[in-house]
């Protein structure tokens, strides 16, 4: 299965190659073969994922590759060029349809981080809003109405928002069932650059009754973040890769993109990694 | 057929996700890269792909050498005295302002506490974005700046940001609790109030909170109707406890363990192990 999952995806990739122009095809191939034999094992990574790519239909494949030839010839660094490539060619992996479509989906994120989009859409500071998040956090399921609301004004990521759900029960909050700790989390979504330390708040909202489109997650939406694993042509939504050892041997968890979204779907409780 | 430029092949992958490439930079190099990765243009280790560039960088500054990391404190200075030396001139984009805010904060940069409160204190601070103005103040208000009290005055007499005025004022004396009234916010705003009011009391003695609920009841009839409803059901909350009472610090723990045990079917029985709990012994 690997092997020919393999073949289909370079076949993909060697298929968008061919339809640039002579000039783009040279210099875009030869940037990934010298990511994929380079030292540099990040850069590697990104390009065995470009190579392996599977979501990404085959007039985006070619925008993305023509994008990143025109950024190369202007003289851009690659690993810049890439990035504004991937860009323009965000959150056009095939939605999920409705009917499979999650009621609640998640996702982690650092504590700051979340307490900066609070901040930004309240008039509290970021300090303020951390203390308001640990308090929310503290409260379990029911926050009082005030402090719920800040959260619901806040958006519940920037961008392209990668998110996760219980493949089982979703309907349910996707980090209700599983160890609520940094090892386990980093682990089972394959956050490759989280430190054991980090703490993280595990958010969910709702989906489906929010019409919110979900999307399979591409390559370009991933831009330069090696973490990110190309899955079978006919998977519905992206896996993530455990990050090894795993010697838990946690299982893959699903993965989906949206646009911006603000948190009027967010539901509580909001957990906290330990 | 367009040739291969060299340039950009010499450039190559040479700032890969891990920042330990920032030690072959000079320090000019540097600033560059800090300038180009608070923009997002550059690539990061970020914890999450939408992550804030300021939070990754300074999540990974710690494994750096001492060198280079003296060098990141200098080059966030150096672009933080051009945004200011450019404020009113040049329009930047809010994010990178905040990133910029961001990474003098979380990497310790203690002489931009006094850059940032001139910026706030001079005219060009009006020629800036209104959002950014904001991501100054509440900047200032977390680095405790030692601002006093005519500067919040100052802030609050312009007629915008009035809710960081407000935590400014506050935390200087009750005499805060006065800009109340000139606030024309709405169930926005009154939230925030909520909570800034609430964190405060939290941290105040008995007789401070019974002073500080007796100054909300004064004004919260001169308060536009948002903030005046927020502010009774705040006043009810507080008059709800045991007069004299300091707010239980571990309410939220007991919740949250609580629901813990509840996932479980289990009872939890609230403990207080400090007399500051039980009303009864303090009227006692």
């Amino acid at each position: 299965m690997a092997v020919s999952q393999a073949r289909c995806s370079v076949a993909a990739l060697q298929k968008a190659l061919g339809d640039l122009c002579e000039g783009d095809r040279r210099i875009v191939a030869m940037h990934i073969e010298r990511w994929t034999r380079g030292a540099d094992e990040h850069w590697s990574r990104v390009a065995r994922n470009i190579a392996g790519e599977t979501a990404l239909g085959h007039v985006d494949f070619v925008r993305l590759l023509q994008s990143f030839a025109a950024q190369l010839h202007r003289g851009v660094a690659p690993v810049l060029a890439w990035q504004c490539a991937c860009r323009k060619v965000q959150l056009v992996g095939a939605p999920l349809p409705v009917d499979r479509t999650p009621e609640i989906v998640g996702r982690a994120l650092g504590l700051g981080d979340y307490a900066r989009m609070i901040s930004a859409s309240s008039a509290l500071t970021e300090g303020q809003a951390k203390d308001l998040l640990r308090q929310v956090m503290l409260a379990g399921r029911n926050p009082p109405r005030r402090l719920a609301r800040v959260l619901q004004r806040a958006p519940v990521g920037r961008y392209v928002v990668w998110a996760t759900f219980d493949p089982q029960w979703p309907n349910e909050h996707p980090y209700g069932g599983i160890a609520r700790t940094t090892k386990f989390v980093r682990t089972a979504f394959g956050l490759g650059h989280c430190r054991p330390t980090d703490l993280l708040a595990l958010i969910a909202y709702r989906a489906r009754s929010q019409g919110l489109e979900l999307r399979r997650p591409t390559v370009a939406d991933a831009e330069s973040h090696a973490w990110y694993r190309p899955c079978e042509r006919h998977d519905l939504h992206g896996w993530t890769e455990p990050l090894p050892p795993n010697p838990g041997r946690l299982p893959r968890q699903p993965e989906v993109v949206h646009a911006e979204l603000s948190g009027e779907g967010l539901i509580f409780p909001v957990y906290s990694t330990c | 057929m367009t040739d291969v430029d060299p340039s950009t092949l010499a450039s190559g992958p040479a700032s890969g996700p891990a920042l330990g490439h920032l030690e072959a930079l000079t320090k000019d190099d540097l600033r560059r890269w800090l300038g180009r990765a608070l923009r997002g243009q550059e690539p990061l280790p970020r914890l999450t792909i939408d992550e804030a560039p300021d939070i990754t960088v300074a999540r990974h500054e710690s494994d750096l050498g001492s060198l280079v990391r003296k060098d990141l404190r200098t080059a966030s200075m150096e672009l933080m005295i051009r945004f200011i030396d450019e404020a009113g001139r040049a329009t930047e984009d809010d994010d990178y302002v905040r990133a910029l805010l961001g990474v003098v904060q979380r990497l310790g940069v203690d002489d931009a506490v006094v850059s940032l409160g001139m910026l706030a204190q001079g005219e060009r601070f009006d020629a800036i974005r209104v959002e950014q103005q904001a991501a100054v103040l509440g900047a200032l208000l977390d680095l405790r700046a030692p601002l006093d009290r005519s500067f919040w005055h100052r802030v609050a007499g312009r007629g915008r940001h009035l809710a960081l005025a407000f935590t400014g004022l506050l935390r200087l004396g009750m005499d805060g609790v006065d800009v109340l009234p000139q606030i024309s916010g709405d169930e926005i705003v009154a939230d925030s109030l909520y909570v800034v009011l609430s964190q405060h009391a939290r941290h105040l003695r008995p007789e401070d909170r019974n002073r500080l609920v007796g100054r909300v009841r004064e004004v919260s009839g001169r308060c536009v109707a948002a903030i005046g409803a927020m502010l009774d059901e705040w006043l009810a909350e507080q008059e709800g406890r045991a007069p004299g009472v300091s707010a239980p610090t571990n309410e939220g723990l007991d919740e949250a363990l609580e629901a813990f045990f509840a996932e479980r079917h289990q009872p939890y029985e609230r403990k207080p192990e400090s007399a500051k709990l039980l009303p009864d012994v303090v009227a006692a």
